[in-house]
This record gives structure tokens, C-alpha cells and sequence, in this order.
């Protein structure tokens, strides 16, 4: 195979797989996350950050935040989470995370994910739940 | 370029509601009790250009899923994913990353104000 046919069959599988995937969603969490506003009193803003990394133009992802463990800190029961922003965003930090492995040839990448949101209180002593 | 992406940070994407926006937990990630009344799948586009240096516009959830929210049902279970499409990866390939179309696919279920149910 030459060097062109290389060159196409790899674009071809990055385009195939799609690259830089990131997946937002709670699985475990027993207390109510909303993107919107919710019913009680604020307790505390919080803002929380990860990494996702990945490699070879994103099409495989070593790491995956979760929403669910950056939060879990917070959940307690009779809370919920409202006002959820999510923010994904290539930093410098991220940059020179891609720049020193590829002076090496390996081709890692990173992206700073954010979580922003109010922790509320239900009032109600339960899960925080609906 | 290279400065002006260290500084910037290039490729932001924020995913919220848009400010005053009145709505009440009616947006959950999180499991609603409620009677399922469907399950959808919906996709978002939105571009970023010139190699991330450029970044769209805050993306709003409220304008693929406002059509699930009525007669007082609300969205559960909602996960949020982006990722380059065949299509995204293609137009980014061909235009050397200058336009760079990136899509946001939007799944949940649509349960009702009324009959609770035990999931």
C-alpha cells in the first residue's frame, strides 16, 4: 500500500468513527439534575473541571469525564442540581498537552470540560429526586 | 495564529439554557417519575471556524426540544454527545479545518405531568 493509499484509508477511518466524541448524561445519580431552574433554595454554586483526552484526531478516547463523579461531591440527600452548564473548550493547557507528545510522534489530544450549576435544596429531607 | 490560540483557547462549545429562560425542572438528565410517553433522538448543528478560533454561539437545548415539552410533560433521562459526523468530517476535510461543523445529538424520554409511574 503506498504512501497516498495510507494517507486516504486514515482519513477515511477518522471520518468513519467520528472524532473528539463527548457524552453528557447521569447514570447513577439517585438525585435530580436539571438544565433548567428548580423549585427551593440555592445552597452553593459550584463549577467543576475535567479532562478528556484522546488520541489519533480524537477518533479514540482514552478518557471520558463524567458528570456523574464530578458532581457526587455535592449530592447529598435533599438536593438536586439545577441550572447545568456544560462548556467544552480547547485551553492552552490543552494545546501544549497535544504539542509535547507530538514532538515524540504520538499523536494524544485534550479537551477541558466544565460543569457549572446551583446545588438546591428540595426542603423536603428526601433524595432530592422528582 | 499560534498565540492567538494559546490565549483565546480555541474550540469552545457551551451547552446551557439561555439566560431567563422561564422554565422549571422540566430539562432533567436525571430520571423523572412520570408515565413515558416517548423516547426521541434529536441532532444539533453547529460550526466553528478557522481551526476552532472562532466558536459558535452558545448551544441551546430548548430550541430542538421545546416541541417534547408540551401539555406540561417534561424531558428525562436526557444525555447530551457531540461529535463529528461522516458529513462534519468530510466538509472539515475538504475546507482544511477552516469550517469545522460539529453536531450535538440530543436523547431522552418525554414523560407526562400525570400517572406516576415506577421505573
Amino acid at each position: 500500500m503506498n504512501h497516498v493509499s495510507r494517507l486516504v484509508c486514515s482519513v477515511f477511518v477518522m471520518m468513519a468513527t467520528g472524532c473528539y466524541s463527548l457524552t453528557h448524561g447521569v447514570a447513577t445519580s439517585r438525585n435530580a439534575v436539571y438544565l433548567d431552574d428548580a423549585r427551593g433554595s440555592v445552597d452553593r454554586h459550584f463549577k467543576e473541571e475535567d479532562r478528556a483526552l484522546y488520541m489519533l484526531f480524537g477518533t479514540i478516547n482514552v478518557y471520558q469525564p463524567r458528570l456523574d463523579d464530578k458532581i457526587s461531591q455535592y449530592l447529598r440527600k435533599g438536593v438536586k442540581v439545577a441550572n447545568l452548564k456544560i462548556e467544552t473548550a480547547c485551553t492552552p493547557a490543552d494545546v501544549l498537552i497535544g504539542i509535547v507528545p507530538g514532538l515524540f510522534g504520538i499523536l494524544f489530544s485534550s479537551r477541558t470540560v466544565r460543569y457549572e450549576g446551583d446545588v438546591m435544596s428540595t426542603g423536603k429531607g428526601g433524595t432530592g429526586r422528582d | 495564529m499560534l498565540s492567538a490560540m494559546l490565549l483565546a483557547g480555541c474550540y469552545n462549545l457551551r451547552i446551557s439554557l439561555p439566560e431567563g429562560v422561564d422554565s422549571t425542572e422540566r430539562f432533567a438528565l436525571s430520571t423523572l417519575k412520570g408515565s413515558n410517553l416517548d423516547h426521541f433522538s434529536e441532532t444539533q448543528g453547529t460550526t466553528y471556524l478557522f481551526w476552532g478560533i472562532v466558536s459558535p454561539a452558545p448551544v441551546d437545548p430548548e430550541q430542538v426540544l421545546a416541541p417534547y415539552l408540551r401539555g406540561g410533560s417534561r424531558i428525562s433521562n436526557l444525555t447530551i454527545s457531540s461529535h463529528h459526523s461522516f458529513t462534519d468530517a468530510l466538509v472539515m476535510f475538504l475546507t482544511l479545518g477552516i469550517v469545522d461543523p460539529l453536531t450535538i445529538r440530543y436523547e431522552g424520554d418525554v414523560v407526562g405531568a400525570s400517572a406516576p409511574r415506577r421505573r
